[in-house]
């Protein structure tokens, strides 16, 4: 009887170990699969970026040079554009809700926008007025991504 | 008879204990293997961007404007000119070449593989691990979708996928990727 007892007790701990492992595996999958998501998210998030740096800095500089900060667009930004429509670098400011689809199994990442003007001399201080410095907040998020991506550029002009 | 029906329950579940742990030591061991060949291919995916992301955002630098940036654009190779420095005084021919180097069977299918060599002035100047089971570069407009003529091209989209070194079959992720679509200054 005693045997059969401690039989049962060693079974009992075994599966405990072989749950813990199991658990242990799983968190490595899940682990992999997010650095995955991570690589191809910062690559989505490049492209983005990218893509914004070929509209103008402003919408007065798209027709003529400026010279004097007080003729750029003043703060606050607007809000509720399309990444689409967006003209200038500003108008990509709190879009709309926009998804960005990758070729890799059309995994989509939800991409929201934040742009600020930032100090020239200092670009990582947000400033309160207009300068010749903008910097787009990016940030990517998926289900499956363990934390959102979060990519900054300053763009300068001219 | 109750001493022999203990011992024999007792040696069941001792041999129940000991095949469970041996099935999770094993598991256990193809996990730590498959996420070492999977990291090892990740960091060659990470060291092959630096040498792709350098080329392909300075694709056309210094390329005379009217004059055409590639000169090769197809599913085995793509050639373009461009400035390696900004103080050189000649352009340099870059060329990235798929070069088949063997066949992997993955999920019970012969995957073929190749390398991706870069040839700069005819001299190859790097390589990839021999591993690469797609490497796609495509030329596009701004809003992304594919164009043919390499004279509307205002983007470049590259996208490529690198098998673990081992392990490849059975790992849980068969494929270290990777995807950028450049705008490069020069288009």
């Amino acid at each position: 009887m005693t045997q059969t007892l401690m039989a049962l007790v060693a079974l009992l701990i075994t599966m405990q170990i072989s749950l813990v492992n199991q658990r242990s595996i799983l968190n490595a999958r899940v682990t992999m699969v997010d650095s995955e998501l991570e690589t191809i998210a910062t690559g989505a998030g490049l492209d983005v970026l990218d893509y914004i740096g070929t509209k103008p800095f402003d919408e007065a500089t798209s027709t003529g040079f400026v010279y004097d900060v007080e003729d750029l667009t003043p703060l606050p930004f607007s809000t509720g554009g399309t990444y689409e429509l967006a003209e200038d670098i500003d108008d990509f400011n709190q879009i709309q809700p926009y998804v960005y689809t990758t070729d890799f199994g059309d995994i989509g990442f939800d991409v929201t926008i934040e742009v600020r003007y930032v100090d020239e001399d200092d670009i990582t201080q947000v400033a309160t007025t207009q300068t010749f410095s903008k910097e787009v907040v990016l940030t990517l998020t998926h289900p499956n991504l363990e934390r959102p991506i979060t990519l900054n550029r300053v763009y300068s002009y001219p | 008879m109750q001493v022999l029906l203990d011992h024999i329950t007792a040696t069941m579940i001792g041999g129940t204990v000991l095949l469970i742990l041996a099935v999770s030591q094993f598991r256990t061991s193809e996990a730590v293997v498959d996420q070492t060949s999977y990291y090892a291919s990740k960091r060659q995916v990470l060291e092959m961007t630096e040498m792709i992301e350098f080329d392909f955002k300075n694709i056309g630098l210094g390329v005379p404007m009217g004059s055409s940036v590639f000169n090769e654009v197809s599913q085995d190779a793509i050639e373009f000119m461009m400035l390696l420095d900004p103080d050189d005084t000649a352009l340099s021919v870059v060329r990235y070449q798929k070069v088949p180097t063997d066949t992997l069977e993955i999920d019970g299918e012969e995957v073929p593989v190749f390398e991706v060599q870069r040839i700069v002035n005819g001299t190859v100047s790097g390589r990839t691990p021999g591993r690469m089971s797609e490497f796609v570069t495509e030329l596009r407009n701004i809003e992304g979708d594919p164009v043919s003529s390499p004279e509307d091209a205002k983007t470049i989209h590259v996208r490529f996928s690198l098998i673990p070194p081992f392990n490849a079959d059975k790992g849980f992720l068969k494929s270290s990727n990777w995807t950028r679509t450049f705008t490069p200054a020069n288009l």
